[in-house]
């Protein structure tokens, strides 16, 4: 009975058609059945007044709060600006432009959108199921402005990412390999969500410790758990999976021997570095439990890296086997880009006890630009700079050894 | 408001949760939901408030059926959400203006003041949730269900974490505003609590109706706690939920 009231001693209940008004722009959304043009235009509108999008707005601006609340941290931050304008004023160094470009740009940014879309959209289903806003996650006009909306930081990162690298590509061709990545990352992620899921079992808990001799172990397994998908067998996971790289790592090569220089790099270096793309999730709960658990600072990093030192384990070997030519650089290549991803996971582990998730990547992903704007600018600094802040890093997660928040 | 549920079934993944339950409610009607853990009373409370898809059957609302409209039900239904789902670097008042901006304006006043008074989060509403203790945020997950003042209110085993003062006055505050017009169903885990306030009762067994309650029923409960509590619990276990449904 829409409209109808239901009148108590001191309190009316709100109607229907009220709560509609409650529900402002997304129930309008939900409601609007007016032409294309102009149901378009009020999404649009209504984004300015999207509860999904204030709400993560809210979560950025908190998080950054807390990520650069004390004056170290915006030091750090100054420091990042400052290194952003002088590379800006100085030009980014011309990148010689290659016949692969607008391929090797069309793959980075369809993997990018793919994730970053698969991002948006659990988000959604998320905010559905379980947040106080699942009303605005479950219209579709609002769940329009959101997926929008949220195509707005990979949109700037993108035209960064072209204008950067149009001296590799040439612009006309950086914009259409761009929006042919982006069209197929967000298509693959769209079509990747409507399949139907399948029952998965999540276990979080981390087991209880055993003795101070073993102590380790139920750590390591569980983080390992947790970067294998939670497979029932880690271990018989782990040998299949690095022992699958090498060999795909060793046939590759072979194929590719004989072809362009690129192609023998992509065939050497690409199974093992999509491994550790792939497997290079940590749960931040479970790691930052693990200081209040007592686990030190080597013992914690130790635990994230069976996976990615094994996938560079066995890339090396099968590089060593096929022999393909120039495989010192192609080795030389495989440390640099483990190193690098090791070393943002290690940054996070180390940040991660009592903090935020959020809050922790934006500040791993500030601190990296820092550090990207460092080696452009003044390479000889930038290693010091790293080891100086994995220190503080590391001193920051012993003094929350055995602490209770 | 009046709501008729018929036939529903959920899945969770590859999982049968609910299969086959119905009931019925209108204005002014308490409902308690007991069952054992994983029995399906979340689930079909979930899927009732719009949170989860139906799979099969049919949610009917003041005669018009709403099964494939879970934005309809979302917004019309008050929902607890969990409290885990609360974000912990925001306070209760940022969360809750988010949800409604004037929610202060608009529950200050009739019986959800009375709720409010109830819930006590006066006291906190303007501390970071995550340094809030479970029974706080329990407080403020109920009060969420209420900001946009619905007809209807499903509230998912909402007395846990509760102090007893506190789950006194809010099950009293419940019960005015059920006798205003509001239709509530809860997941309960006491039997205190259906005898003492609810008008109707289901027990859930297997996600399937193991038996339902009416108000003579629950009238005879009050009467016989002891003797009631003992008949439930004997349907609740599993050897007895075999012969149910």
């Amino acid at each position: 009975m829409p409209g109808v009231l239901l009148v108590g001693a001191s309190r009316t209940w709100r109607s229907a058609d009220q709560q509609t008004a409650i529900w402002g722009h997304a129930a309008a959304n939900c409601l609007f059945q007016g032409p294309p043009f102009p149901r378009k235009l009020a999404v649009v509108l209504s984004s300015l007044n999207n509860r999904l999008i204030i709400y993560e707005l809210t979560l950025f601006r908190r998080s950054f709060a807390d990520a650069f609340g004390r004056t170290r941290d915006k030091v750090l931050l100054a420091l990042v600006v400052a290194l952003a304008l002088l590379a800006l004023r100085g030009g980014m160094p011309a990148i010689p432009q290659v016949r692969e470009g607008p391929i090797i740009l069309a793959a980075i940014v369809a993997l990018t959108l793919f994730s970053w879309h698969r991002m948006v959209l659990r988000r959604l289903s998320w905010f559905g199921e379980h947040s106080p806003l699942a009303p605005d996650a479950l219209c579709p006009g609002s769940r329009r402005s959101y997926v929008t909306a949220t195509q707005l930081p990979p949109l700037l990162a993108l035209a960064l990412g072209v204008l950067t690298l149009a001296s590799a590509t040439g612009i006309p061709a950086a914009w259409a390999a761009s929006l042919l990545g982006w069209a197929t990352g967000v298509g693959a992620a769209t079509w990747l969500n409507s399949l139907p899921k399948s029952q998965i079992t999540v276990r979080k808990s981390l087991p209880p410790l055993q003795s101070r001799v073993r102590r380790q172990q139920p750590a390591l397994f569980a983080i390992l758990r947790h970067q294998l998908f939670h497979v029932a067998s880690p271990v018989r996971a782990l040998l299949l999976i690095v022992g699958g790289t090498a060999s795909i790592t060793i046939a590759a090569s072979i194929l590719a021997a004989g072809g362009p220089a690129p192609l023998r790099f992509a065939a050497a270096l690409m199974p093992s570095t999509a491994l550790l793309l792939l497997t290079s999730r940590n749960d931040g709960r479970l790691i930052g439990l693990l200081a209040f658990a007592g686990y030190s600072a080597a013992a914690t990093a130790m635990a994230i890296s069976i996976l990615p030192g094994l996938s560079f384990f066995a890339a090396v070997v099968a590089l060593l086997i096929a022999r393909p030519s120039d495989w010192p650089a192609m080795v030389g290549l495989l440390l640099i880009v483990h190193a690098s991803a090791y070393l943002v996971a290690i940054a996070r582990a180390w940040l991660s006890p009592g903090r935020d998730g959020r809050s922790v990547d934006l500040q791993v992903q500030l601190e990296l630009a820092a550090l990207l704007a460092l080696i452009i600018q003044i390479l000889p600094l930038a290693p010091l700079a790293l080891l100086a802040r994995l220190y503080l890093l590391q001193r920051r997660y012993r003094s929350l050894l055995w602490v209770q928040l | 408001m009046r709501i008729e549920v018929r036939n529903l079934v959920v899945n969770r993944g590859t999982m049968r949760t609910v299969d086959g339950v119905g009931f019925s409610l209108g204005p002014g009607e308490w409902a308690g939901v007991v069952g054992a853990n994983g029995s399906g009373k979340t689930s079909m409370l979930r899927a009732v408030a719009g949170r989860l898809e139906a799979y099969a059957g049919a949610i009917i609302v003041d005669s018009q059926d709403r099964t494939g409209d879970r934005g309809w039900r979302a917004r019309h239904f008050g929902f607890a959400p969990d409290i885990s789902s609360f974000p912990d670097m925001l306070t209760g008042s940022e969360l809750f203006s988010i949800i409604t901006p004037d929610w202060e304006k608009t529950t200050g006043v009739g019986c959800s003041a009375r709720l409010r008074q109830a819930l006590d989060f006066d006291r906190f509403i303007e501390r970071r949730i995550g340094e809030l203790s479970a029974g706080m945020k329990q407080r403020l997950a109920i009060f969420s269900a209420f900001l946009s003042m619905p007809q209807l209110i499903i509230l998912d085993e909402p007395f846990n974490w509760l102090d007893p003062v506190c789950a006194y006055d809010t099950k009293e505050a419940l019960r005015e505003l059920a006798g205003e017009g509001l239709t509530i169903i809860t997941a309960l885990h006491e039997m205190s609590t259906l005898v003492g306030y609810c008008s109707s009762g289901l027990l859930l067994a297997d996600g399937r109706i193991g038996r339902r309650l009416d108000s003579a029923e629950i009238e005879t409960g009050r009467r016989d706690y002891s003797a009631f509590e003992a008949r439930m619990i004997q349907g609740l276990r599993p050897v007895a939920s075999s012969t149910t449904g």
